[in-house]
């Protein structure tokens, strides 16, 4: 009986010294930036579907925007901007063949359509050139390919410390000048990377050490207060959307105005 | 035969734009003429008279309150002619060292806290926001020329909502709700607008050299003053009481984007104010 105990004693022992030893080992493997950026990338690449909310703060100003979607199908940002006693909303609807913007100011609403058909490509599935500044989402692009993106850009190193995840990275002009170029525009790629940089070298994203879910990120230069901030909250995946969430009739006495040959048109002018 | 159609809201016959005086039409005379020989433009005199700028209205004054029967050559609009009763069209006052002054006196203007001009705007596309800077010199419009009280004016800050990312061009800037140029200075504002308004903003650079200069003329300022009145009664329904600062960039190639900015907030700074238009 005592030998027994004698020897369950050692091996609980040396099962708790391992377990410790494996835990170190991997919480330093878990914090690796590459491990992390790998794992995030994993995660987004079964994200079928996406619900969130995001806070952006740019230049003293709160946007606050819904987001939701499924990657490279649909999209659909509903944004409110609050200027002193009035505020905007404009509503975003992605729904497979038209992307549509409602704006709703204080004195009138107006519908904008863009036939999505010859804008898009399947690696720009939202890409219109059209999009919602401040969303906290990248141009053109939904919630999982602006991630991709910031990832794919900076070069980082991370922090894991009270269950957050800080990846801190600095831009690299390289990968994100190849970024660029997929951005129809009528400034160079060159213009745009320095104009970027200048303001943007640096990006700060923070997760849920567990989840891996993001819960903000932020960007600024070297040195200098981040300008642009986004706090995510409330994010859920892969859960059902409602049949009807990327579905948009406009207003009854509402024009709608649809600007595609417009768009186009600049477009082309700036290829 | 002309189209004619009765406005809404008919200005009264007997009006008569402030510092205009009659002119008799004869035979010959077109509405290119007589604007041509008064320092005008079609359009402007037209506005003038008739407060339209839509072709079938200004046939229905011509009819109804210039007397017009002959119609022009092709048909479309009509023709004065010396027969016409009253015949009267209402031109500029000539003045000897001042050209046309139409605008209210300051006391009695409600463009007295507006001033607009035309920048040169600079926005950039940073990929998750927009960025703008916007430069020029803007002019007091309910001051009477040629002392005009003028400012230069910068706006430096960033854009929420819908759009397109960078370009750079002219812009509208239009400030409202600011009885001296200083007032604006370091203000935060928050604006919407929209191109597509009715406003032909391609018109107002004709003419117009150095996008962000000085006006050099009192003609191109009442341009300025013609476009900047139609934009606030068709996005505000009139001079707001409050206040803001609206920039509309402008179309150079003639048919602009639909373009709703949705948002700007930006650092005002103001240098430079003076007096005059030349």
């Amino acid at each position: 009986m005592v030998r027994i105990n004698i020897v369950s004693f050692y091996r609980i022992a040396a099962c708790v010294l391992f377990s410790c030893w494996s835990i170190e080992t991997l919480a330093t493997d878990d914090c690796s930036a590459d491990a992390l950026v790998s794992d995030i990338r994993k995660n987004l690449e079964v994200m079928s579907s996406y619900q969130l909310s995001a806070n952006v703060s740019l230049g003293g100003s709160v946007v606050v925007s819904q987001i939701s979607g499924r990657p490279s199908e649909r999209l659909r940002i509903d944004m409110n901007i609050a200027q002193g006693g009035d505020s905007i909303e404009i509503k975003a609807v992605f729904d497979g063949s038209h992307q549509w913007v409602e704006t709703r100011g204080s004195s009138r609403v107006e519908v904008l359509k863009i036939s999505l058909s010859e804008l898009v490509n399947s690696q720009r599935p939202f890409d219109t050139s059209y999009y919602l500044m401040g969303s906290g989402l990248l141009n053109g692009e939904d919630f999982p390919a602006s991630l991709f993106t910031l990832l794919a850009t900076y070069e980082f190193k991370a922090v894991c410390e009270r269950g957050i995840v800080t990846l801190s990275g600095t831009l690299d002009e390289e990968e994100f000048a190849k970024y660029a170029l997929t951005k129809r525009s009528q400034a160079s790629v060159e213009s745009r990377v320095r104009q970027y940089s200048e303001r943007f070298s640096q990006l700060v994203m923070e997760f849920d050490q567990l989840s891996l879910g993001i819960k903000g990120y932020e960007l600024g230069a070297v040195g200098e207060r981040a300008i642009f901030r986004v706090d995510f909250k409330n994010l859920q995946v892969n859960e059902k959307l409602p049949v009807n969430h990327f579905f948009y009739r406009a207003p009854k006495d509402v024009k709608v105005v649809d600007i595609t040959e417009e768009l186009l048109l600049r477009l082309r002018s700036a290829e | 035969m002309p189209l004619l159609k009765l406005p809404a809201k008919p200005v009264p016959r007997n009006f008569a734009p402030a510092l205009f005086t009659s002119y008799k039409v004869k035979d010959g005379d077109t509405l290119a003429s007589i604007a041509k020989a008064h320092g005008m433009e079609v359009w402007e005199l037209i506005y003038e008279n008739f407060k339209t700028l839509d072709p079938r209205e200004a046939n229905w004054y011509l009819k109804n309150y210039v007397g017009c029967t002959k119609e022009t050559n092709d048909k479309v609009n009509l023709a004065f002619s010396s027969k016409d009763k009253p015949g009267i069209i209402y031109v500029p006052v000539p003045t000897p060292h001042s050209p046309i002054l139409t605008i209210n006196s300051p006391t009695q203007s409600a463009l007295n806290n507006v001033w607009a001009g035309i920048a040169k705007g600079h926005s950039a596309d940073l990929f998750v926001a927009g960025a703008f800077d916007v430069t020029g010199i803007v002019y007091n419009l309910g001051d009477n020329a040629p002392n005009v009280r003028n400012a230069v004016l910068n706006i430096n800050g960033y854009k929420f909502g819908p759009g397109l990312g960078g370009s750079i061009g002219a812009t509208l800037v239009i400030a409202y709700g600011y009885p001296q140029a200083r007032d604006m200075v370091g203000e935060t504002n928050g604006f919407d607008f929209d191109l597509a308004v009715g406003v032909k903003l391609g018109d107002l650079l004709k003419g117009l050299k150095g996008i962000g200069t000085a006006l050099d003329t009192l003609d191109k300022f009442k341009k300025i003053r013609y476009v900047a009145e139609q934009t606030i009664k068709t996005t505000m329904n009139g001079v707001p009481e409050s206040k803001g600062i609206i920039t509309l960039p402008i179309p150079l190639a003639g048919a602009g984007i639909h373009a709703w900015a949705g948002f700007k907030t930006g650092k005002i700074s103001v240098f430079n104010t003076g007096t005059g238009i030349f």
